[in-house]
């Protein structure tokens, strides 16, 4: 239990934030820890998607490609330190 | 200017003085010279005429945005964030920068560095937070309406603690350009307001797609001329959510029964499944958010160094959001809560599949006495009600309900993201028959 009001905080009880946060996060992580079997990431943005039209700007696309070093059809392969 | 003059007045009687709300952390200097060029060049915007208070985590050219901390004390704003420069062409005059929790990073109004912010309706209460100063401002007769941002609930916890109407728009449906970021998948600019009428003018101006904001987006614009107009065909769905003060459910259950019967409107009983897990899966996002977003506050570019010099409640989401960042390798966290945020949004989704809005309390208790002992689950607790609809991207309002003992109590309606004008018709058709 503490005020909330604003003062300037010890390296002492700085520590002691950093302790009772891990703590509190661990607790919330753990309340959560069932939701990550039910649910799988995926991104869901069918509305928002880009899509390559007429307004896609295909002359910047074709200078990407032409100054890869590497590429093939569809991608441009990087190469560490030569891209 | 007679009226900016009277604001003028009451804010130096009860502001820093008197009743000392201590509501602005910064008056304009210049607001007598900005109120005349609108008058004199006859600016006949939507907002001429209006004075308007600005939290101090949203850019207003040469204005402290200090966001109530030590750490951006002298930090004067470079440039006019997008909000501003809408209202700004719309004949609205900045009358000054508000107080608020320090980075926006509490819910009471206490965390400020420049001491907390009074709650007009009993000067021995939090206003409520983070948006604490914009909400008292509107709340203390200082100003017309004001701008503040809203994380979790930091709109409406405010506006139902003091009594004023606090609208979070659908996340995306405002620019962000020039807020001083908490939490950028969540942040939302939002209105304080003395009535719902209010809240939809100032929306009218400060929503649309900017492209300095590249999640902001276009949505349909706010027709004033149909806020007075009742809607038919309602369904409301009203929120099966047992919350410990019952003395706040029973009032806002028995009002908002009562205005259906009037207006014809249907209720249906709504329960969330997954409406528990709201307050974990947001402070875990917000710890990691915050701590990445405050990296910049690192003494070199802007100001101080922010662990050097903030308040416990900042530490404690920096400090805790470092942490867990470091331990995300296995997804225990931010990914877990992202996943956990998914499952909210999919069940609100449904739910607006059956009800054209939710009902419930702003805020499931009343304000406690500033300074009083709480603990921080207790405190993380007051934006219970209003966190999932937050993480669900919805719009949202407060409007005042009632008082319990003399303190006001905030009725919360929520509506599908970017159906504002659906929201705001129902809040008003509610508000003209308390």
């Amino acid at each position: 239990m503490a005020d909330f009001l604003f003062h300037m905080v010890s390296e002492r009880e700085k520590k002691e934030i950093k302790k009772q946060s891990k703590i509190r996060m661990n607790n919330f992580s753990k309340k959560l820890s069932f939701v990550g079997k039910i649910i799988e990431p995926k991104i869901e943005r069918p509305e928002s998607e880009r899509k390559e039209g007429e307004d896609c700007q295909y002359i910047s696309r074709e200078i990407m490609f032409d100054n890869a070093l590497k590429k093939n059809k569809n991608f441009i392969i990087a190469d560490k330190k030569k891209w | 200017m007679v009226r900016l003059e009277n604001y003028l007045k009451e804010i130096k009687k009860n502001d820093k003085s008197g009743n000392k709300i201590n509501a602005f952390l910064q008056l304009n200097p210049k607001v007598l010279e900005e109120a005349k060029n609108v008058g004199s060049k006859k600016i006949k915007g939507k907002l001429s005429g209006k004075f308007i208070g600005v939290k101090s985590n949203i850019n207003v050219l040469g204005l402290n945005v200090s966001c109530a901390s030590k750490t951006l004390e002298n930090y004067k704003a470079p440039y006019d964030a997008s909000v501003i420069d809408r209202i700004r062409k719309e004949g609205g005059v900045i009358i000054g920068m508000t107080n608020m929790d320090e980075f926006a990073a509490g819910g009471s109004g206490e965390t400020s560095s420049f001491g907390p912010t009074k709650n007009p309706r009993n000067l021995k209460l939090v206003s409520g937070g983070s948006s604490s100063g914009s909400a008292a401002a509107v709340s203390a007769g200082f100003c017309d309406m004001a701008l503040g941002s809203d994380t979790g609930g930091s709109i409406r916890n405010p506006a139902s603690h003091c009594g004023v109407v606090g609208l979070k728009p659908s996340y995306s449906s405002v620019s962000r350009y020039g807020l001083i970021d908490l939490s950028m998948s969540l942040d939302q600019i939002g209105t304080i307001t003395k009535n719902v009428y209010d809240a939809a003018l100032l929306l009218s101006v400060i929503k649309g797609k900017d492209n300095k904001d590249a999640i902001s987006q276009d949505s349909k614009p706010i027709n004033i001329n149909d806020i007075e107009k009742v809607p038919r065909d309602i369904t409301v769905g009203l929120l099966d959510f047992g919350i410990q003060d019952k003395g706040i459910q029973e009032l806002v259950e028995g009002q908002i029964k009562d205005i259906a019967k009037k207006y014809s409107w249907k209720i249906k009983p709504i329960k969330f499944e997954y409406i528990n897990l709201a307050i974990e899966t947001y402070y875990l996002l917000v710890y990691v958010e915050f701590f990445s977003a405050t990296r910049k506050f690192d003494g070199r570019r802007y100001g101080k160094k922010i662990e050097n010099f903030a308040g416990p409640e900042v530490l404690r989401r920096i400090l805790g959001g470092g942490e867990i960042s470091r331990a995300e390798y296995f997804g225990r966290y931010y990914n877990l809560a992202l996943k956990s945020k998914k499952l909210i949004e999919k069940e609100f989704d449904g739910v607006f599949k059956q009800v054209d809005c939710v009902v419930s309390p702003t805020i499931p208790k009343l304000p406690h006495k500033i300074g009083n002992e709480i603990s921080v689950e207790d405190m993380y607790a007051y934006d219970a009600l209003t966190i999932p609809s937050s993480l669900a991207g919805n719009c949202a309002i407060s409007i005042p309900g009632g008082e319990i003992r003399g303190i006001p109590v905030g009725i919360q309606i929520i509506a599908d993201k970017f159906q504002e004008q659906k929201l705001l018709q129902i809040a008003r058709s509610i508000e003209k028959r308390l």
